[in-house]
């Protein structure tokens, strides 16, 4: 009889201490996160600025962001930018871990320590660096051109409509590179040798290992990256901040940035949160995209 | 493992592409480094050559003049303090998740999940809004460091909830059958086998907080106090233009840090991405 109940008891005890462990981490995730989150959907319907209560306005904020010609452009920039910066991410992250792979592990951690520098450095560093690198006059890239002889390709990389939104993505993409390479290296080390061994009885070359056992063994991962890719890519506000400010004009403006002004110079709140809502859903549909692409059978080894 | 591999000569067009890339990526920050030695006259003679001498008066100009100095305390307190915060959280939390066995944990699980994949844009308004009615705004760095810990938390506890699920179970029964307590438990038991996952997670959350400029910019909109590092050097920027080797300057001092950190933690990261806890 004593014993069922003393069970029972303790496992009350258990819940309420699990309880008790994990509710600072969810009040702070509530107070930051998942409250903020249904507010800003509910401004979105809204029109507010701060001193005035806000009055219901339906989806006029949305049907203003389809008419919007800045918002407009905002939006196709930060696509832009980020589905290039993607690509360059994980081709050139899969890349340079297939090639630390092909070394020894103490060898390559030289290697990997160099390719994730650029992942380590704030964005707002790697911009103000890459200022320097694509300046005009005595920016690193024109100087190189003109040492190789490609003088007639010399121009202002950041300061040309054609340019600017390609330079950005190139060096976001170029940053992200670093994390990919490194979660991408970490999932081969994972996969046991003897898949190799067999493959090289079979007299298959790494260029067939790597088609027929690296990359289906790594589709799980390679789903995680481009999930976090899609979060970091259309994130631009320091990048585009740090080179360019949204210029010329507004040809590299994205959204984050539009964001930003709609809402804190204009006022416009209830604005800056539909194009916040917009964002969100561009980013999630194209995470779920991704996932139903990639879906299928992963292995397990 | 492959140490047969590693002495293979057909690994040296390998070794040459990556030496080359290697350089590619590294130049950029060499170039920056060696510009921050000269001057600006220097520097318009010849954008190639080294410096004359080793001159550091950019680096003082820049840590004095430019507030780098300033900028980088409050960067560094911040980042402390965050750190030191959602490590602490978030192995509880982890902790309960894994262990404890609360009723409801997948979905839970589930909703971090779509929490840490959310753009920051679609939070930072209502909590901007939030937080300056509560009067926090003025009060410096607490606005900035509650959202940095409140948007780390749920991918720490994701990761160390799977690294947690590692840990033979057995191994915390005999602790308990033992008489210890779950927080003894934790301390003495989980937490010495969990260090790389915990480094795994300081090095992901320390990128995060060192280099985040979007919150850090509004929360200090109002105030010339607490303001961190990458806002700063947005203001260095606006100041000071195109003077080449002080921009420099003020980027290889936030850059060499993060460079010696990393090498320091490389061991315990790479050991805690290969154990598999980061998965999606």
């Amino acid at each position: 009889m004593g014993k069922p109940i003393k069970k029972q008891t303790y496992s009350k005890r258990l819940v309420l201490v699990s309880f008790m462990f994990l509710l600072p981490a969810f009040l702070i995730m509530t107070i930051t996160t998942i409250f903020p989150v249904f507010w800003n959907i509910y401004l979105s319907f809204h029109k507010w600025n701060v001193n005035s209560s806000a009055k219901f306005v339906g989806m006029k904020n949305y049907a203003k962001i389809f008419t919007d010609r800045a918002a407009k452009s905002a939006i196709l920039n930060s696509c832009y930018i980020g589905v290039i910066s993607i690509i360059i991410c994980i081709v050139l992250g899969m890349l340079l871990a297939l090639l630390i792979y092909r070394l020894g592990k103490r060898e390559s951690a030289f290697f990997r320590f160099i390719f994730f520098c650029p992942s380590m450095m704030p964005m707002t560093v790697i911009g103000l660096l890459f200022v320097f690198v694509f300046a005009e006059q005595e920016g690193l890239l024109n100087n190189i051109l003109n040492f190789i002889g490609l003088s007639s390709q010399t121009r202002g990389w950041l300061g040309g409509t054609d340019t600017v939104l390609k330079s950005i993505a190139g060096v976001a993409g170029w940053k992200f590179s670093g994390t990919s390479m490194m979660l991408f290296y970490t999932a081969m080390l994972g996969i046991p040798q003897s898949f190799f061994e067999t493959s090289k009885l079979e007299g298959a070359h790494f260029l067939q290992d790597i088609r027929y056992i690296i990359l289906p063994l790594m589709k799980a991962k390679i789903k995680l990256v481009l999930s976090l890719a899609f979060i970091w890519a259309f994130a631009t506000y320091d990048i585009v901040l740090s080179m360019t400010k949204g210029g010329p004009g507004d040809y590299s403006t994205t959204v984050p940035l539009r964001m930003i002004t709609v809402g804190f110079t204009f006022n416009k709140f209830g604005y800056a949160a539909a194009m916040g809502v917009i964002l969100t859903l561009i980013v999630g549909s194209l995470v779920i995209i991704t996932r139903f692409v990639l879906r299928g059978d992963t292995y397990e080894y | 493992m492959n140490t047969k591999r590693s002495l293979n000569l057909g690994n040296i067009p390998v070794r040459i592409v990556l030496i080359f890339l290697a350089s590619v990526f590294v130049f950029p920050v060499i170039f920056a480094l060696n510009t921050s030695f000269k001057t600006l006259n220097e520097f318009y003679t010849s954008i190639w050559a080294l410096p004359e001498h080793l001159l550091f008066t950019n680096y003082i100009e820049a840590f004095v003049t430019g507030q780098i100095g300033e900028y980088f305390l409050n960067s560094f307190f911040i980042a402390v303090v965050t750190l030191a915060s959602i490590q602490f959280l978030a192995l509880s939390a982890a902790y309960a998740l894994s262990r404890l066995k609360i009723p409801g944990s997948n979905y839970f699980i589930l909703g971090l999940f779509l929490i840490n994949i959310l753009p920051k844009e679609s939070i930072i308004i209502p909590l901007y809004i939030t937080l300056s009615k509560a009067g926090i705004m003025r009060i410096p760095f607490i606005a900035t460091m509650l959202g940095y810990i409140g948007w780390s938390l749920p991918g720490s506890i994701i990761i160390l909830k799977n690294f947690f699920e590692t840990i033979p179970a057995e191994l915390i029964e005999a602790a308990r059958i033992d008489g210890s307590g779950e927080v003894s438990t934790m301390v003495r038991i989980v937490l010495p086998l969990m260090k790389s996952a915990m480094a795994t997670v300081m090095v992901f959350n320390f990128i995060f907080v060192w280099g985040e400029l979007m919150w850090a910019r509004i929360t200090t909109l109002l105030t010339s106090k607490g303001i961190p590092l990458t806002v700063g050097l947005i203001n260095f920027q606006d100041q000071y233009g195109t003077d080449w080797p002080r921009l420099t300057a003020a980027v290889c001092m936030v850059v060499i840090p993060l460079f010696l950190s990393f090498i320091f933690l490389q061991k315990y990261f790479v050991k805690g991405l290969t154990s598999g806890s980061v998965k999606g």
